[in-house]
């Protein structure tokens, strides 16, 4: 039997060699698993049915195909399953698109490998489908593969944009009333919501920064220093706080450890943020806690929750919720990988717990003492 | 030309108080008549009773979003149907779209040119009339 596109019932009519490549399936993707997780660093943390994803159908189709008189030309002819193939890479993994040809050539090389093991060869006409079915395959898949990354790089942009041009209105309207009035008093005010405009702009911008620049898989430079951890967090509170509105509480004991300010204080920022931009418009509560050596920082908003299946991927470089909860575009910010990178940086994780009776929590477990993760000396 | 006619009564809806807030100041110094409402269930309450020329409405908001908020507002029978601008910061092809799909009149992107925002204002005409 075969596990083609087309579920074939049984391996009639397909010619001996067919029947071989059939019968070695286990032995190629064995092979062909192994040296991915060798060779492509991106497949590590991936699950073997993730990776594995629809490969067998499409070796099976390349074994059909390989039966001259079998309707089928080569592997990936009458399939869309390669251009899924594509799509679940760079919406399941983070491979790049080079990673995605490498993969198909340890295909191909399983393929090869596992035939002499076992002794036999393809013929010129045989292996020449087994290589046009390979080439076809890389094609539908990073073609799918970059239609999906335009996509996330045209929401990322649409979204970007939309969020500056939020504090940017608020500007310009401040400037009309200013300009209308000849009340000092009113202009007065207008400067002052000016100023939370610009602010807001300036945070913006400086968490944009982070996440462009960092490298996922690099370490975030690190500087680090002793502070006290309410210090930080009522600091950074108070930018959220302007204007006279108390959108954020805090309930943070007085408690020193070594960490890194700066990266700390912007993780933070990125938490509360799309604590108030997706939260339902309650109170934002931080608290932090420091218990048996750690430091729990946790991040809470009252609202609409995250579904279970989106919970992990909320953390990966570009990831934005699509359509739902009628919010057009909008999705949990760009900045949590970001946020995962800082926890991990510091020794530490961060994870997140959400339900619609107790709200969206974000919480950064981390040493009280970073300096060992940092390459400090204590 | 009668006062009346170059004003409107106009509502804004906006979840952010400071944009609605702005908003409803520079519009009033421009002689209209506003009213602001921070939220979808406010916005609905407010088209009732006050029963607007024209309505200002975000999109993104918590509880209702502007999509829902415009299409209980053209399910209103016992009103004078307001002209109903999205005023929003999103302005991709697919919510433009959107916003038309969801009974809006126009699409106008924050941050918008002050003196198209009053042309459009004084273009619209009155729903009580």
């Amino acid at each position: 039997m075969t596990i083609g596109t087309d579920q074939k019932e049984s391996d009639d009519g397909l010619s001996d060699t067919s029947r071989a490549m059939l019968a070695m399936r286990k032995d190629v993707f064995d092979l062909w698993e192994a040296s991915i997780r060798d060779h492509i660093d991106e497949a590590q943390n991936v699950s073997a049915p993730i990776l594995i994803n629809t490969m067998p159908a499409f070796y099976d189709n390349i074994a059909e195909a390989i039966t001259p008189s079998y309707p089928r030309e080569h592997g990936a002819s009458n399939t869309t399953s390669m251009s899924v193939h594509g799509g679940e890479r760079a919406r399941m993994t983070s491979f790049r698109a080079d990673q995605i040809i490498h993969e198909y050539q340890l295909f191909r090389d399983a393929i090869a490998s596992a035939a002499k093991r076992r002794g036999w060869h393809f013929s010129a006409e045989e292996w020449r489908v087994v290589e046009v079915s390979i080439d076809t395959a890389v094609r539908d898949a990073i073609r799918e593969f970059a239609q999906i990354h335009e996509g996330m790089r045209e929401r990322l942009a649409a979204t970007l944009s939309h969020d500056m041009r939020n504090p940017l209105s608020l500007i310009l309207t401040a400037t009309e009333v200013i300009a209308r009035s000849p009340e000092l008093g009113v202009a007065r005010q207008m400067g002052e919501k000016i100023a939370v405009g610009a602010k807001r702009m300036q945070l913006m911008l400086s968490q944009l920064v982070d996440v462009l620049t960092y490298e996922r898989s690099a370490k975030l430079p690190m500087a680090i220093s002793a502070f006290d951890i309410r210090d930080l967090v009522q600091n950074t509170v108070q930018q959220f706080n302007l204007g006279g509105e108390e959108k954020v509480t805090v309930h943070a004991a007085s408690a020193t450890g070594h960490w890194c300010r700066n990266s700390l204080q912007r993780a933070l920022e990125n938490l509360i943020t799309n604590a108030i931009k997706y939260g339902d418009g309650g109170r934002v509560r931080v608290q932090a806690d420091c218990t048996s050596g750690r430091l729990m920082l946790s991040v809470h908003n009252s609202g609409n929750p995250i579904a279970a299946s989106q919970r992990e991927r909320i953390f990966e470089y570009l990831w934005r919720e699509g359509e739902g909860q009628g919010r057009s575009a909008e999705g949990w910010g760009i900045g949590l990988p970001y946020v995962r990178s800082v926890a991990e940086s510091h020794g530490g994780s961060v994870s997140v717990d959400s339900s619609a009776a107790t709200g969206t929590t974000f919480t950064f477990d981390i040493p009280m003492d970073c300096r060992p993760f940092a390459g400090v000396e204590s | 030309m009668p006062q009346a006619s170059l004003q409107r009564r106009i509502l804004i809806v906006d979840d952010n108080r400071d944009a609605a807030d702005l908003l409803a100041q520079i519009l009033a110094m421009h002689g209209h008549v506003t009213e602001v409402a921070y939220g979808g269930p406010g916005g609905l309450a407010a088209v009732e009773s006050f029963h607007p020329d024209l309505v200002f409405l975000d999109i993104g908001m918590p509880q209702l979003d502007g999509y829902q908020v415009a299409a209980r507002i053209r399910q209103m029978h016992d009103i004078p149907q307001p002209l109903l601008i999205a005023f929003t910061a999103w302005n991709d092809a697919d919510a433009k779209a959107r916003v038309i799909a969801a009974g809006f009149d126009l699409h106008l992107t924050k941050p918008a040119d002050f003196g198209t925002l009053l042309r459009t204002i004084l273009n619209s005409p009155c729903a009580s009339l």
